[in-house]
Formats: C-alpha cells, structure tokens, sequence
C-alpha cells in the first residue's frame, strides 16, 4: 500500500462493505490503489475526502461488521444525494471494471470531469471484475478454468 | 567410464548412455519393496520442486518476463509429467502410489528428499538467487560420482540407481505385474514437451526413467566440459540449460556448447517486475481468525484437493487427471492473489504456502 | 513481384483462401495470396505473432461492447460491417451508419472480418455437416433448389475439411433425422473427442429426457446431442486418416488409411502447446484467448510457405478479362500503406488461375463492380443467413452459463422432416453463454440490482448468484431459402475511402422461415413449461430485425453466416458457378466460399464451404496440371 493509509483504509473498508467481498479478497484483485486514484480523480479530492471521512465515522461508531454497520452504510452513503452514484459507481467498478459516467443530476451539482465517462478502466481492471465469481464463473477470456471445467459443477472451495 | 552420446529425436535433446549403468554393490537396491519405496521417492522428489518453481512463477507480475515465465512454466509441466511416468513404473511394478498423504508435501525450507543436504530450496519470489537453486536442483551429476541409494548428490544418480534396480531385479523374475488399467496414457497430458509412456515391460519403464532424467537435469557429467552441439532453435534443452539462460540473461545458439555457455540474443529479464513475496510464508504466520490466515487456508486446500486428484488418478481412476488439471488453475489463480497482497511496511507480500490441510468435515 | 506469374492468384485470406493456398501450395504450385488486412495480421514468427494478437486481446479487454468484431482493428481502407450499426430501418430511406448501406425493409444482422485469418478469428466453431436432403430440398420438398453436387459425393471432402478444421466429436452420438445408417461411412471417426457438455447441457437434458412436443398436430420426441465444434480436445486414437494429398493416378484428392497416422491438436500459430486444449475461455466469439479454437491462420502457417507469396493490405477491386478469349488476365488491386489514410496505389496480380475467396458479400462486390461472371443476373443475389431466434429464462436450480465454449450441445430434431414442405428447418443449440446476447447479461442485472433494486454487499452477492447462475438461453437457427431479391447491389453514392464501393444490401425474411420462428416459439413455450424454466424472452419494435407473423411479434439476430450470393448450380443460366466451382463464364476464374452454397440448410455453413474449397482445389489442381 503506497497511498497513504488514511485514505486507502476507509475505501477499503467501503469496497468490502459495498461489494460483499471480504478486504483481502480486494487486495488480491490488486486494483486498490488504482481504483482508489479512479475515485478521487472523477469525483476530486475535496468529495473523495468527505466520502472517506464518512465512512470512517460509521466505522467508528458501528464497527465494520453487523446490521448496525450495514445500516449506516444505506442510510449516510447510498441514501445520500451526494454519495449514493458515487457509491453504486464503486460497486460497479469491482464488479466489471467500468466506470459509469455519473448521473447528469449528479453532474449538475457536483461538477464534472473530463474523465467522467463511461469506459473500461484498463484490461487489468476488466479481467479482475468481481461479478464473474459471484455466479462462480470467470471473465470471458481471462483466468481460464481448464479442459472441461465446464463440464463439472463449480468446485466452490472458495465459498 | 560410460559412453554418452547426445541425441537429438524431435527437436529433443536426450543424452543417452550406452550400456547399462554401473553401480557399486553397497548403493544397489536389492529388492521389489525397496525399489518400489524408492520410486515413491522419486515420486516426492519430482513434486518437491513443484511449489519452488510455482512460487517463482506466480511471483512474477501478470504480463512481465514473458520469456522466464514461459521457462519456468515448461518446467513446471515437465516436473508434472515426472510424476506422472514415476507412478507409471510404480503401478507397472506393482506399487501404490501415494499422493496426498500428510508428509507428502515437504516442509520448506527444506532439503530435497533422498538428497546429500548439501542445499535448502525454499518458497521464494522470482529472482537470481531463486535461480541459483533452481540450477542446483537441476545440477548434472558431477565426472565420477556413482549412483548411490541413499545419498544422492543428484537427481541424476538417484535415478540410475533406480534404473539399475529395475534391470538387476527383472533379470531375476517378472516384475511388471501391475494393472494395466491403472497407467496414465497419452490423452491426458499436453501442453508441454515430451509425452506419456505407458509402463508394462523393462523396455517402456527404462524409456520412462530416460525421459525423466533426459529433461531434467540430463544425468552425465558430460555435458558439463563436453563439447557437443546440443543448443539451436526449436530444441528443448534440458531443465537446467533452460534456467540457465534466465541466469545469464542470453539465449543458447546453435554454436554453443555447455562449456562456453549461453553467447546468443539477450534474454530480457525484469528482476523488479515481481511481487515481493515474503520467503516461505506459512499459515502461522498470521493470527487465527484473520482473512489473510483464511485465505492461506483455501489456497492449501485447493492444492491438496489437488493432491487428492493426482492420488484418484495414480491408483485406478486416470480420468482424474482432468479434474487435476482445472484445479491446477485454481491454485494458480489464488496463489497470483495472495501474491499482491500487501504484509508489511516495506510492501512485502503474502504467498501461497504450500501446507497439508485434512480435508473438512 | 506484381508481374510475376503465378500458377494461382487468390483473393482473401480467410478459411476458403487458406485451404486452397494450401493445397495448392502442397500440390507443387506456385501461389500469390492478396488479402486486404494488415500485414501485421499475418505475422507467424513467434514472438510477432504473439505480440498481434495480444493487441487483439488488449482492444478485446478494453472494448465496451464486446461484439464480434471488436477485438480487431476497422480499417478505413477495407471496412467490416459491425453489429453495433444495426437498428431499424425507418420507411424507405436506406440506413449508411455502418459499412453496410442497408436498403431493408430488415436489416441485415450479421458481419465479417476483414482481417488475416477473416472471420474464423471471431467464429463460434460449430461444425455440422449439412444432410443428404438439405442438397435435394427441391426435389424432396418443393422448396428452394437442389445442388448439383450430392451428399455422397462431398463426404470424402468433409473429412479433409473435418482433419483441417480440427472438428472435435464423437460420432455414435451425432444421431440426425433421416440420414441413414451410412453417413459417416464405415470405421470414420473425428480426429478428436466430443468437447465435454457443459454442467448446463446436463441438467437441461435431464429437463427434457423422453418429452415429447406437438407442432401443428404432428408430435416430436426431443433428443439432445453434443455438437461437433472446431476446437481441440483428445485426440481420438482411432484416428488414422492422414492428409488430403494429390493422387496423380485418380487426379483426385485423397485421405490416405494409415496406422501410425496420430492426430496432433493444432495449437496457438505462436506456440504450439498453448491451446492443445479447450482451456475454458468462454469467449470463442469473439476472441480464443489461446487459439485452441480452428481459425485460418493455422492453415496458412502449413502451407508451403517457399511457394507462398502474400501481398497484404492489397484490396482486390477488379477482374480483368481478355474480351477475346473471355479468361481472367489479371487482378487489380489498391495497395496501401496506412489503413486510415486514403492513399494508395493501383497494382496487379498475374496467373494462370484465379481464386476469389473474400467472403460472399466482398466476392459479389468484386464481380460486379467488375462487371464479370454475370450472365445469369445471380452475382449478389439469393443472400442467406440464419435467423437466430432466441429464448430465454430461468432455470429451476443453478446451471452455472458463462463457462466453457458457446454450445455445446443441441436437439437436431428439426432439422429435417415432412414439416420442411411448409416452414423451414430449424436447429437447436442449447447456448452457455446465459443472457448475454439478447439482454447483455450479466452487465444488465448487475446494473438493475445495483441501480434499481438498491442491492449492496452480501445481498447484492447472493442476489446475482442466485438469478444469473440459473440464465438459460435457447437458441433456434432458422434456414432461409434463396430468393432473388435479398440481393446485394453496387450504388456509386456509396463508396469507401479507397474508392471501393460499399455493399447496398436490400433484405427481408419469408413467411417460410417467419413459420419457422413460430414453430420454435411454440416448441421453446412447451419446454419451458415442462423444465420449469421462468421465461424472460423479450422482443419489441426497437429490436434491429423484429418482424410479425400472424400477429406475432419475433426478433432475429443475424448468426453469421453469410450464404449464397454467387451460387452453384447445374445451368449457367440461373448460376453464377458450375459443380466445379468454377465461373460459367470465365473458365480460369473460380470462385470459393459461402457465397456458392445454393441453400443454407441447418449447419453453420463453414465446414460444408471448407468441404467445397478441397473440391475446388482438386479441380484447379487438375486444370493446373
Ligand atoms: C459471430 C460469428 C460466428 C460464427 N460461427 C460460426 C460457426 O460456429 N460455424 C460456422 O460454420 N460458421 C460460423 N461463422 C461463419 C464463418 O465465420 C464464415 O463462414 C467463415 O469464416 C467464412 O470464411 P471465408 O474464408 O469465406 O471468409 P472470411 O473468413 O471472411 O475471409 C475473407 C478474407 O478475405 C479478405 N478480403 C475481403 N475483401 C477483400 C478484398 N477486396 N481484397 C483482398 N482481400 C479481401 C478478408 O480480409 C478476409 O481475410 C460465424 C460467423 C460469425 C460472424
Ligand atoms: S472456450 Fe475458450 S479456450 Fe475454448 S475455444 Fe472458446 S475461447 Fe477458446
């Protein structure tokens, strides 16, 4: 982890949270810092940094785990004008490696930026999206699972 | 002294002895129990450099050193395939594979089984001094050194004892009593050179120990201070000379010869575009109860599932192999995610720790 | 090199020109290959051939839309028409957003490569040989035309195009209707084992064991079967057919009968043991990751390359005749040097034969613009394709899609039968690939889940896992039978860069294979209902190709395969090539390719194509000769 950690430690706890996958199933995908950068790039510093302080707060008042948790994590972030396309955008970024150009609304009163548009993040970013193994599948054409593993249910091992 | 000549069939380079293999009275092995224990030996000692070499393949980052990670990688397949042609000699003398028992993977660091403990090969990152063991394991056996039984100073040798052990006790009665059903064949193995030999006579055994050896670490001194032309393009040189050229960076060429060493086209090696893996992680190395620790855990149980399948398809259920095969990629693709996951300050990184784990439930 | 004199002069090099380049080239001769593609396409030293395809993989990786033609790079000097073009065609004003200038009233829906290698790079594979009845459907059913080359006479040539192609099957389980007993003849096998049926394939069969469907009165029992595919597996031991190679005694291309004969699975053109295998990659069209699915290049790399010339990024534009003697003297082409730019210069090809293998609509296009082979009035007509009509749904339990090749399996029920009197035949593949193609799934639930069902987290997980692991899709290919009308035409107002002309396609679907579609929807209701599968089939007046049949509203999607712009036939009076492949009217210019089936049949058209370009080589060897 190159950024500093003050930043990075609450996205990641957002990602995990946001994704459903656990923090060092993240850090496995290796992208961390390159979507964290992706983040504060589109949306700038002074919003990032306002996301991060939120969550960090409901992490200290709820802890990362349990209903509480979760709750809080709806009703101050996906609820929230600001912080909820941001937040759906994170989701949807670990799960394909897309960022989605943010609602015009959104735009409207948030600001633009030039790398606001939708578009695949980078080859890497694409072969590590997430929702492959959420159906227990792979990337098409990225981490080949072998001579007739289709022909087998998935092993699963890993759930 | 022994006559060797290189031999070079489709694109292969062999070295082949001529006459049968000399070997003192004292390092012998005598009878069928013995040389059937000393082929599951020969079984653990092919496996035992499996996770080195995956560790340092795996290390390297997605789409760097192309070159080393295609070496490295047609290695690994041919250790594979050692194990394989091992258990068909076993099964065709009547042996019992076992793979997946508790000891079955070694504790790394370690020493190689059955070997003179003159080296440890560890779980390390890719890097040159990773590669100086590699070529020590893959070291030929040194200008008069016989064959031993027990103390190998080389794979080479260890094999040769075999070789002698399967021809001596042949001699002396049929040996080759095994279940016919129970060999590997030809369809289950690709992607690599060499191929499967099928073990049911003294014949295919001994061509099954020559591919082993003629891959590996090419047994005879020879080739050391020989001067034969055994390099060129499109020709599979032995394991070592393959690690030898991502040693000194440089391709072999037709001219060369193993004394002058590797004077070809430069080989592009990135030392640094590798993950940091820590050397020999192990699961206790993090607390009960964490994600990382639980995540080391599925990646040991993935490579004995692993096991579990090479074992299936070793004693009686070939088809196996198949299913071997598709876990194969998922131990590479955990091994690839614990090796970007950040342990320390210094930005070292986790690795996959190669440990037996009993099965749940 | 342009004044040289070949023995074959070939346009394309797609699987058609491959085979031909190939067998000529083996056979002795001398071969000068134009293709309009990069020359970085046609690399085959290792390392350059590695590193072009990476950059396939790369633009494939970042491409949004990941349709069939977006790993591959769209030259403004020889275009490829795309999917993504496609939309309804609005009253009577043609649609020119894509390569196609699309005349309607339905668009056509489906594209090609134009690219070393062609299409193959972006095919799915599947290799079914075509039935004794779909070469007699006039005859046998009063419908469309018969061929003047029958089943019996084009089997032999399906094992060499079965050896090229490198087809993977078992033979005891490729059961069709009405074929009798010697179809494969005695002793054939492939030259590889069946690709394992996916996990989906399983459970769907087990849904369908013994059911029996009514259409129209008449009662069907389903059966499933694995599909023939053109990618690698095991070796088959059995396999013991080498070559074709030219036998001077018969003057015919024959398979020699050997015992030590080995099948070897062709693998990557940059390496030789990646692919070897299936690996699983999921994503055949558009891009095999490790080349262990059949394309092109592997036939190009065996050709005898030191009788080989190729000349790339050289578009053929012309044929040039000897008004006299009525033979080709020559081909013109416009050589460029940057894809983007619209410079180039005009060069030409000589030789004693010449070859035009650039895909149906690009052949059409050279003869007419050339003003050659016409007599008949066929050249760009009688344009076919199979209407792919999709269904699908959720299955009762998880079947796990989105692994392994595109189908693996299918119910070839209809492919023939009585029923071909009144709509056409259809064949169903049973796809792996869940909802991505009609609903581009799983990116359309993520978004749903995510923007409108508010899922996050854990729920969001289990959420996707539960509904996209259960997506079926059903997949019908409907045959459309030759009319005139469905044409490809030349307009001057629509030109390229290059001052080539674009294709101006005018299409539309009968009510033969409209029929058809709703046969399948009717068979698609009764198997649902019987597997418990929750039916999500969707189709609306915005789809690109939707059309009404009795009331009824369906959408198709183009399947690929584009048949029949410059048929055979038995007179030259209604075709534009004999049984020879040969031009009726011009006796040293042949024509290969999808473009000289006469009918489309139920199999995806390739391997039968690939079948008649080892005919035609035979046929160019013994003019040669
Ligand atoms: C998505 C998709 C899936 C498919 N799946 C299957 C399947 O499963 N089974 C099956 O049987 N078929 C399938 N097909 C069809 C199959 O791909 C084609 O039938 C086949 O590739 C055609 O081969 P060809 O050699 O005739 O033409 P192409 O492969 O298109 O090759 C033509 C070559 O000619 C070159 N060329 C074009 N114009 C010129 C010119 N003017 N001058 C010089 N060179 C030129 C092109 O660059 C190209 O290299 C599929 C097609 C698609 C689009
Ligand atoms: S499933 Fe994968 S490996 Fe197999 S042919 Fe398709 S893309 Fe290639």
């Amino acid at each position: 982890m190159k950024k500093e950690q003050y930043s990075i430690e609450p996205f990641l706890d957002l990602s995990a949270i946001l994704t459903g996958f656990e923090r060092v199933d993240l850090l496995g995908t290796g992208m961390v810092d390159i979507y964290y950068d992706e983040v504060v790039n589109v949306v700038g510093k002074a919003t990032s940094r306002e996301l991060w302080e939120t969550t960090a707060q409901i992490i200290e008042r709820s802890g990362k785990d349990g209903r509480k948790f979760e709750t809080a994590i709806r009703r101050e972030i996906l609820a929230s004008a600001k912080f909820g396309p941001i937040a759906r955008n994170i989701i949807q970024m670990w799960y394909t490696g897309i960022w989605n150009e943010l609602p015009q609304s959104w735009r409207d009163l948030y600001g633009t930026s030039p790398d606001d548009t939708t578009r695949i993040i980078s080859s890497e970013a694409y072969q590590q999206g997430l929702v492959w193994e959420v159906i227990e599948a792979h990337p098409p054409a990225a981490k080949q699972p072998g001579f007739a593993s289709w022909s087998y249910r998935p092993s699963g091992d890993k759930h | 002294m022994t006559i060797i000549k290189p031999l070079i069939i489709a694109n292969r380079h062999r070295l082949v002895r001529e006459g049968r293999p000399r070997i003192p009275e004292a390092a012998r092995i005598k009878t069928l129990p013995s040389l059937r224990r000393h082929l599951q030996t020969a079984i653990e000692l092919e496996h035992s450099t499996i996770p080195p070499y995956l560790c340092a393949l795996y290390s390297i980052e997605e789409g760097d050193n192309l070159p080393s990670s295609e070496i490295i990688q047609s290695v690994v397949v041919e250790e594979m395939l050692h194990m394989i042609l091992a258990s068909n000699v076993l099964n065709a003398i009547g042996g019992q594979p076992s793979i997946n028992h508790p000891r079955f993977i070694p504790e790394y660091p370690t020493f190689l089984p059955h070997s003179d403990k003159s080296f440890e090969v560890g779980l390390q990152k890719f890097s040159k001094p990773t590669i100086d063991t590699f070529l020590r394991i893959e070291l030929p056996a040194k200008p008069k050194a016989p064959p031993e039984a027990n103390r190998y100073h080389t794979i080479g040798q260890f094999y040769e004892a075999i070789e002698d052990g399967l021809i001596r006790l042949s001699e002396e009665k049929n040996i080759f009593t095994g279940d016919r059903a129970r060999q590997i064949t030809t369809e289950y193995y690709y992607g690599g050179g060499g191929g499967v030999i099928p073990v049911h006579d003294l014949d295919s055994a001994l061509k099954a120990l020559s591919e082993i050896v003629g891959q590996g670490e090419g047994v005879y001194h020879t080739i050391f201070d020989g001067d034969h032309k055994l390099f060129g393009e499109k020709i599979e040189y032995a394991h070592y000379f393959r690690f030898n050229e991502i040693h000194e960076e440089r391709y072999y060429t037709k001219r060369d010869t193993p004394k002058s060493g590797p004077t070809g086209k430069r080989l592009p090696v990135n030392w640094d575009g590798v993950y940091d893996m820590r050397p020999n992680p192990k699961m206790k190395d993090y607390p009960k109860g964490t994600e990382l620790r639980k995540k080391i855990y599925d990646f040991n149980r993935i490579y004995v599932s692993l096991l579990d399948d090479l074992h299936r398809a070793f004693n009686g259920e070939p088809k196996q192999l198949l299913n071997a095969v598709v876990r194969m990629y998922d131990v590479k693709y955990q091994a690839i995610e614990l090796m970007k996951i950040p342990v320390n300050e210094e930005g070292m990184t986790a690795g996959p720790s190669f440990e037996y784990v009993p099965p749940k439930g | 090199m342009a004044e040289k004199i070949y023995d074959a002069v070939i346009v394309g090099a797609g699987v058609a020109g491959a085979i031909v380049a190939k067998t000529l080239t083996q056979a002795g001769y001398r071969v000068l290959l134009l293709e309009a593609g990069l020359q970085a396409g046609l690399a085959f030293a290792e390392a350059k051939a590695y590193e072009n395809y990476q950059s396939y993989m790369d633009t494939f990786y970042n491409a949004l839309a990941k349709v069939p033609n977006a790993p591959y790079p769209n030259l403004q000097d020889a275009p490829s028409p795309n999917v993504l073009d496609l939309s309804p065609i609005q009253g009577t004003t043609p649609d020119t957003t894509g390569y196609f200038v699309q005349k309607g009233p339905l668009p056509f829906g489906s594209d090609y490569a134009r690219t070393p290698g062609g299409t193959t790079l972006h095919w799915l594979g599947t290799c079914l040989r075509m039935l004794p009845n779909d070469f007699r459907l006039k005859t046998v059913y009063g419908q469309g035309v018969d061929w003047p080359i029958s089943y019996e006479e084009l089997k032999p040539y399906y094992e060499m195009a079965e050896r090229e192609i490198g087809v993977s099957a078992d033979v005891e389980d490729q059961i069709y209707p009405n074929t009798g007993k010697d179809f494969f003849g005695k002793g054939y096998v492939y030259p590889m084992r069946k690709i394992p049926q996916s996990y989906l394939d399983q459970k769907f069969i087990k849904g369908v064991r013994g059911m029996k469907v009514g259409v129209k009165g008449d009662e069907y029992e389903l059966y499933v079967i694995s599909t023939p595919q053109g990618r690698n597996s095991i070796p088959n031991d059995r396999y013991n057919l080498v070559g074709p190679v030219w036998d001077k005694a018969t003057q015919r291309l024959v398979m020699k009968h050997s015992d030590d004969a080995h099948y070897n699975p062709v693998g990557a053109i940059w390496d030789p043991y990646t692919g070897q295998r299936c690996e699983g990659n999921a994503n055949c069209v558009p891009i095999c990751p490790v080349q262990a699915k059949y394309n092109a290049l592997k036939t190009l790399k065996n050709a005898r390359r030191d009788r080989l010339d190729i000349v790339t990024q050289a578009v053929a534009s012309k044929v040039e005749i000897d008004p006299t003697t009525g033979r080709v003297t020559a081909i013109t082409y416009k050589k460029y040097q940057d894809p983007d730019s619209p410079e180039y210069t005009t060069e030409t090809a000589r030789g004693t034969i010449f070859v035009l293998a650039a895909h149906s609509v690009e052949n059409a296009k050279i003869l007419l613009a050339s003003g050659v082979a016409n007599s008949s009035n066929q050249v760009g007509r009688n344009l076919m394709d199979h209407m792919v009509f999709l269904t699908w749904g959720l299955m009762p339990e998880r079947v796990y899609p989105y692994r392994g090749p595109g189908s693996t399996s299918n119910i070839p029920v209809f492919r023939d039968g009585e029923f071909r009197e009144r709509h056409a035949a259809f064949i169903m593949p049973i796809d792996n690939w869940g909802f991505g193609w009609p609903a581009n799934a799983p990116y359309s639930d993520l978004s749903a889940a995510v923007n409108r069902m508010n899922l996050f987290g854990k729920q969001l997980r289990r959420h996707l896992n539960d509904t996209v692991a259960r997506q079926l899709l059903l997949h019908f290919e409907c045959e459309q039978l030759p009319q005139p009308e469905n044409r490809v035409m030349l307009d001057p107002r629509y030109m390229d860069q290059l001052g080539n002309f674009r294709p101006v396609i005018q299409y539309n679907v009968s009510d033969y294979t409209r029929a058809a579609m709703a046969a399948a929807k009717n068979i698609s209701d009764q198997i649902f209902a019987r597997v418990g599968i929750e039916d999500y089939s969707e189709y609306n007046p915005t789809d690109a190709d939707y059309l009404i049949y009795d009331g009824v509203g369906y959408t198709f999607w183009g399947a690929g395969h584009l048949v029949g712009t410059h048929r055979m036939g038995f007179a030259r009076s209604d075709s534009v090539v004999s049984r020879e492949q040969r031009t009726w009217d011009h006796e040293n210019l042949f024509l290969v390719g999808c473009g000289n089936m006469p009918t489309i049949g139920t199999s995806n058209p390739t391997l039968t194509m690939a079948a008649l370009s080892f005919w035609a080589a035979e046929n160019i060897i013994r003019e040669l000769q």
